[in-house]
């Protein structure tokens, strides 16, 4: 019966050594990606994306002033840039006294 | 594709607007409800309102719906960053010019002695107990402001309802919440507020925000032996005298917007320096016709 040589020894504990390696980082990987997704479910559930895109601030009437203070620049108004009539676009919506 | 509804209702003009016409529907079906809540929270004209039991309690306070409470510290507010020239406390200067019933059943009263406003400051409100207070004989008014509360307030909640851009014009007084249509809504800003879209005026486009509109020219009646309309002044309980026939603003909110154009018709000269030191883009037309741009208004448009 052959004897394994010390070298022979030396190869096989390299060799399973380098396959616990790869084990675990297969099942790091494995966890990462798993936590990923889960990470990414729990984000889209708590804190879900809206479609409101407007930048306008908020219509209610925050306490402690209704009107911009004196001397304030000119206030962010909503008119748009370079307001140029769009000739017969949509419908009329009329501001006036009433 | 922009849709636009119109229909009536606070004794004024109503329009809803979507930037996706199949919300059109829902979206009107919000706004009616919050008119129907703000017409029973603060109507002068009904007996069963909040603001006429407030008014008729005879100094007592009284416990008022949510809606009505925060209508009535929105007006105090307005009235407070206005130095009171636009003040609740005007419903008493209204009744004896006249106005003391629906605009539509007024007639032709007769002269009684003007009634200078009491002063916003005579306002109880107690937040805790859900009551106001007004000295007795002193009555509200919170028409302006809380029809604009109503514009501002239906535009965020219809937008959030349907998913789409909304613009809520009540009588002239808009507010627009969710993503405008491309280049913004276009409105034609004139006198009044229920004259076709050729109508002398300027057409502009806004994105966000709020625009208000208040004019001399409408909601006039006879007193006596002149005419008079309802913008008060309410150091003295009269009209306002007519330096600006017409004056629009644009604003963060409706409220705002709104709180500017009355104070700048009460205000008349005063007004420009008013708006510029608040830095109010405006629009204001003198008794003449002559148009005033302030504060990065448009000045391109105005056709006569």
């Amino acid at each position: 019966m052959r004897r394994a040589t010390p070298t022979t020894q030396a190869q096989r504990a390299r060799d399973e050594g380098l396959t616990r390696v790869r084990r675990v980082t297969w099942l790091a990987g494995l966890g990462a990606a798993a936590f990923t997704a889960l990470a990414s479910l729990v984000a889209a559930t708590t804190t879900p994306g809206h479609t409101q895109a407007s930048s306008s601030p908020p219509a209610a009437v925050s306490a402690g002033g209704t009107l911009p203070n004196p001397t304030q620049q000119p206030s962010d108004a909503g008119l748009a840039p370079g307001s140029q009539p769009n000739a017969g676009s949509g419908p009329v919506i009329v501001s006036g006294g009433s | 594709m922009v849709a636009v509804a119109t229909s009536r209702a606070l004794s004024t003009g109503i329009q809803v607007g979507v930037t996706r016409a199949e919300a059109l529907g829902a979206a009107q079906l919000v706004v009616a409800r919050r008119l129907d809540d703000i017409d029973r929270a603060v109507s002068r004209f009904r007996a069963d309102s909040d603001v006429t039991r407030i008014n008729n309690a005879g100094g007592e306070p009284m416990r008022v719906s949510d809606l009505c409470m925060r209508a009535v510290r929105v007006a105090l507010e307005v009235a407070a960053a206005t130095d009171g020239i636009v003040d609740p406390t005007v419903g008493t200067s209204m009744e004896a010019l006249g106005y003391d019933r629906d605009f539509a059943e007024i007639g032709t009263p007769g002269a009684r002695s003007l009634i200078p406003a009491a002063g916003w400051r005579c306002v109880d409100v107690d937040v805790a107990t859900g009551t106001v207070r007004v000295p007795p004989g002193v009555h509200l008014d919170l028409g302006a402001s809380a029809k604009a509360l109503v514009a501002d307030d239906a535009a965020a909640e219809t937008a959030a309802a349907v998913a789409c851009g909304v613009l809520v014009n009540i009588g002239g007084d808009m507010a627009i919440a969710g993503p405008p249509p491309t280049g913004g809504w276009e409105v034609r800003v004139t006198d009044d507020h229920a004259a076709p879209a050729d109508s002398p005026g300027q057409t502009i486009r806004i994105e966000h925000g709020g625009l208000a509109t208040s004019s001399t020219t409408v909601r006039r009646w006879r007193r006596g032996d002149r005419d008079v309309h309802h913008i008060v002044d309410p150091r003295t309980g009269e009209p306002a005298a007519v330096q600006w026939r017409t004056v629009s603003v644009t604003a963060p909110s409706c409220v705002e917007a709104n709180a500017a154009t009355t104070a700048a018709i009460v205000l008349g000269l005063d007004a420009p320096a008013w708006l510029s030191q608040r830095g109010l883009p405006a629009r204001l037309v003198d008794a003449g016709g002559a148009v005033l741009h302030l504060n990065g208004w448009p000045a391109h448009g105005e056709e006569s």
